[in-house]
């Protein structure tokens, strides 16, 4: 019996992936944990095994094509092996000849990418059209329908939602698709914060736009600057978007490469524009003075290399210090989740690593318990891998706070975005000789700008100025970064 | 009557601070003072030890008398079957059982008498008797003596059942059992008759069927009874450092059950933590469970969640016992997982 390929889920929330390239042509052989294809999902492109032995028999969606999580996508079984048609492959809706036995169809079309409602009607069509009721435990069984899923795995139809009665009560009264909804519960479960962050999107979009941030143009954000009693600075400066955002190209047959950076620039838009929109967020800015840190580094940096084989930079240091500061700090780790503030119990902290395609954010998961060497390998490894689109997704997720480092192409201060739903980023400068005062004299010392953007719902200035003063100070004793 | 009633002058409203045992001595007095049907009963509470084996009925025998004040025969049966025939003659007795673990021995006249009798007489007979025992487990006392059986007197209509935390709903309740015209089964807790509290002086009913919000949180609703109301402010405090808010509601009576008060508060937080020493399976937390899920499926932002005693004997050995308990870290436990 032929095996279906389903696009596998690889993220905890992933909802739809991309065929980047298949590395196999339709008739030839593959053996079972062969790699078959590449997907690619949120910002990662990852290498997919077959399920099973046998012979590619057909390919269902061409490179390019965007499909939802569980769609088939190829079929594996024996040479001559009648292929009946996949469920999600019947078809098109309304087409009217979904009562016709398996195998009559001939259509040997790819098909492009299907909506979860598309694919939700059709499996409950299929349903209809069976003897006897479709439930779960027959989906990777040998069922007697005609259309009789394969061995491989099908968690769910698609286009069920995992959601609860409390979310599903709030969408239903603000018109909110649940279907476009990140689940963010246990189990990627839809629940009540995912439904009132949708909603605080779409307020914050033009009326009468679509309910995916994504599909919208370009709005002017309103200034939600910071009320009143706050010592703070009064009003945020718009901090300028670093990539403008686009209305986002739809999932498309594109050729492979380009089909990966419009996926990523798609992500990069909906995600920064959401961040601009949906939060009170400003900069503070400070200079450290870096010649403690350099003598640290040029001391300390050959024997960490010679006994732990890593070479220590200053992002690592930077990521070092924040981590210590946030431990004492913890208002700056936090979120914003609906009704209140939520600190978050640990530190994990993201490393901005630009690529070719746009910009990725691996994430040290509890950096401050990580030392000075850990950190350095964590972090040569994963922006690594960021380069060569091998990151997994969940390396790039659960982030509380980031890092971000434009000090190489000459910039001195910047206002960074923030990468939601963290409430803190930080800008690292130029390092650069230029004259301070120190005492009455002028000498040449290194300096640094640090800028960090924080979110004026979740903390107020004096605290977030705190922090940085914390981080400055750190860097400017740096012999505190090797305290446990 | 021994001794002459003596009339309740209203005191003024001041609040001291007494044990648990001492509160609910405090209403027993109070009440057989102001109504002189009213007379408490059962093994060992007038003379032996000085008023009970945990002291609730201490000097009481001094000011009512040993007719008031009646020392039964070790007989679970006779105890109840006295109280209800007593009751249905137009006294209103306040029966002791030593431990409701004894309780069995008198399930006959509880359940099929004094729940039944006044449906079964077409309201022309009463029986407002109240059943006092204590439950429970955090002191050794081993299988036979450590259980908590509110469920089986919440499953029986007919009968109401009360569960107080504190000394002042104790006292309060106590002094409502005693005036109402049915049967009261009064479930208190060995544990918590040290513990100390507020307790306002004067006449304070607590009516039966109002629950009470022992404190306000917004993140998640966590309903228990007796020991269970109190770790969970101790568990509420490890979450608040967390920046997890949770409320924490006591039913003080479980019989009627004042459901509005917890429907109101899952509404507001979305997620629900059910808790109590006794064994989970078919404990009352299934059954407020049930209850909020009918009136409220459409607040639940997670599916809610018990933290119980274990489905086992409660064992003798201490750290055994402790782990067949529900503990704070138990309950800080359920609400991480229902506020994920």
């Amino acid at each position: 019996m032929p095996t279906e390929v389903v696009l596998p889920r690889l993220g905890l929330t992933q909802e739809e992936g991309t065929v980047v390239r298949w590395l196999k042509a339709e008739g030839s052989r593959v053996a079972k944990g062969e790699p078959l294809f590449e997907v690619m999902t949120d910002k990662a492109t990852l290498e997919v095994e077959a399920p099973a032995s046998g012979v590619l028999l057909r390919i269902l969606v061409a490179e390019g094509g965007t499909v939802p999580v569980a769609t088939p996508i190829a079929v594996i079984g024996e040479p001559g092996e009648a292929v009946a048609a996949p469920h999600s492959a019947l078809g098109e809706p309304g087409s009217g000849d979904r009562a016709q036995p398996a195998g009559a169809k001939a259509d040997r079309k790819p098909i492009e990418a299907k909506s979860g409602a598309e694919v939700s009607e059709e499996w409950s069509q299929g349903k209809a059209d069976r003897r006897e009721p479709w439930s779960p435990s027959q989906a990777g069984g040998n069922g007697p329908g005609r259309n009789a899923p394969a061995a491989t795995p099908v968690p769910e139809p698609t286009g069920r939602v995992k959601i609860s009665p409390r979310a599903r009560a709030l969408a239903d009264a603000q018109g909110v698709d649940v279907r476009s909804l990140e689940g963010t519960g246990p189990g990627g479960r839809v629940i009540e914060r995912d439904v009132q962050q949708a909603i605080a999107a779409r307020a914050a979009a033009p009326a009468g736009g679509a309910q995916r941030p994504a599909a919208q143009g370009v709005q002017a954000a309103g200034s939600p600057g910071p009320q009143a009693a706050a010592p703070a600075p009064a009003a945020a400066p718009p901090p300028p978007v670093r990539q403008g955002p686009q209305a986002a190209p739809g999932p498309g047959p594109a050729a492979a490469p380009s089909a990966a950076a419009a996926k990523m620039r798609t992500i990069i838009a909906r995600r920064m524009l959401d961040s601009l929109q949906t939060t009170a967020q400003l900069t503070l800015t400070t200079e450290a003075d870096m010649d403690e840190i350099e003598r640290l580094r040029s001391e300390v940096g050959p024997e960490l290399e010679r006994r732990e084989g890593v070479r220590v930079t200053y992002t690592d240091l930077i990521v070092r210090a924040v981590a210590v500061a946030l431990r004492e700090h913890p208002a700056v780790n936090a979120r914003w989740e609906g009704e209140g503030v939520r600190r978050l119990p640990e530190i994990h902290i993201g490393v901005a690593v630009a690529l070719d395609e746009g910009l990725v954010v691996p994430v040290v998961r509890n950096a401050d318990r990580a030392t000075l060497a850990q950190i350095s390998a964590a972090i040569r490894d994963l922006s690594e891998r960021a380069r060569a689109l091998r990151l997994r997704p969940e390396e790039m997720q659960g982030g509380t706070f980031t890092v971000t480092n434009l000090g190489m192409y000459d910039v001195d201060a910047f206002t960074p975005v923030l990468n939601p739903p963290e409430a803190g980023i930080l800008g690292v400068g130029r390092l650069h000789r230029r004259p301070a005062a120190v005492g009455d004299r002028v000498e040449i010392r290194s300096g640094m700008v640090l800028s960090l953007t924080f979110d004026h719902r979740v903390v107020d200035g004096a605290p977030a100025a705190q922090f940085l003063q914390r981080t400055k100070f750190i860097l400017e004793h740096p012999y505190l970064l090797l305290l446990p | 009557m021994s001794r002459p009633v003596i009339e309740t002058t209203p005191a003024p409203a001041a609040t001291r601070v007494l044990t648990y045992a001492e509160a609910l001595n405090e209403a027993l007095r109070e009440e057989m003072r102001r109504d002189p049907r009213v007379f408490v009963m059962g093994e060992d509470v007038a003379v032996w030890g000085g008023g009970g084996v945990f002291g609730v009925t201490r000097g009481l025998v001094e000011e009512f008398g040993p007719q008031r004040v009646r020392d039964t025969p070790i007989s679970e049966e006779a105890i109840a079957a006295l109280a209800v025939g007593a009751a249905v003659a137009g006294a209103r007795p306040v029966a002791e059982f030593m431990y409701a673990d004894f309780m069995g021995l008198a399930m006959e006249p509880i359940v099929n008498q004094a729940a039944k009798i006044r449906y079964m007489f077409g309201g022309k007979a009463s029986v407002p008797v109240v059943f006092r025992a204590q439950e429970g487990a955090g002191r050794g006392n081993a299988a036979q003596h450590s259980q908590s059986l509110e469920a089986w007197f919440c499953h029986i209509p007919g009968l109401k059942v009360a569960v107080p935390s504190t000394p002042a709903d104790a006292k309060g309740l106590l002094v409502s059992a005693i005036r109402d015209e049915n049967p009261v089964v009064f479930l208190e807790h060995k544990i918590l008759y040290n513990t100390k509290g507020p307790v306002p002086a004067g006449d304070v009913a607590i009516p039966m069927g109002v629950a009470d919000c022992k404190r306000a949180g917004r993140d998640a609703t966590f309903v228990g009874v007796h020991t269970m109301v109190h770790k969970a402010l101790a568990a509420a405090e490890i979450l608040a450092a967390e920046g997890i808010d949770l409320e924490v509601i006591d039913p003080r009576t479980l019989v009627p059950f004042d459901l509005d008060t917890i429907v109101a508060s899952v509404r507001k937080t979305g997620r629900l933590v059910v808790g109590h020493e006794a064994y989970e399976r078919c404990g009352i937390g299934a059954e407020i469970i049930a209850q909020v899920i009918t009136a409220a499926f459409d607040a639940l932002d997670a599916p809610p969640v018990r933290v119980c005693g274990e489905n086992v004997p409660i064992p003798y050995n201490a750290r055994l016992e402790a782990a067949a308990l529900p503990q704070v870290e138990d309950i800080v436990a359920a609400v991480h997982q229902v506020v994920a």
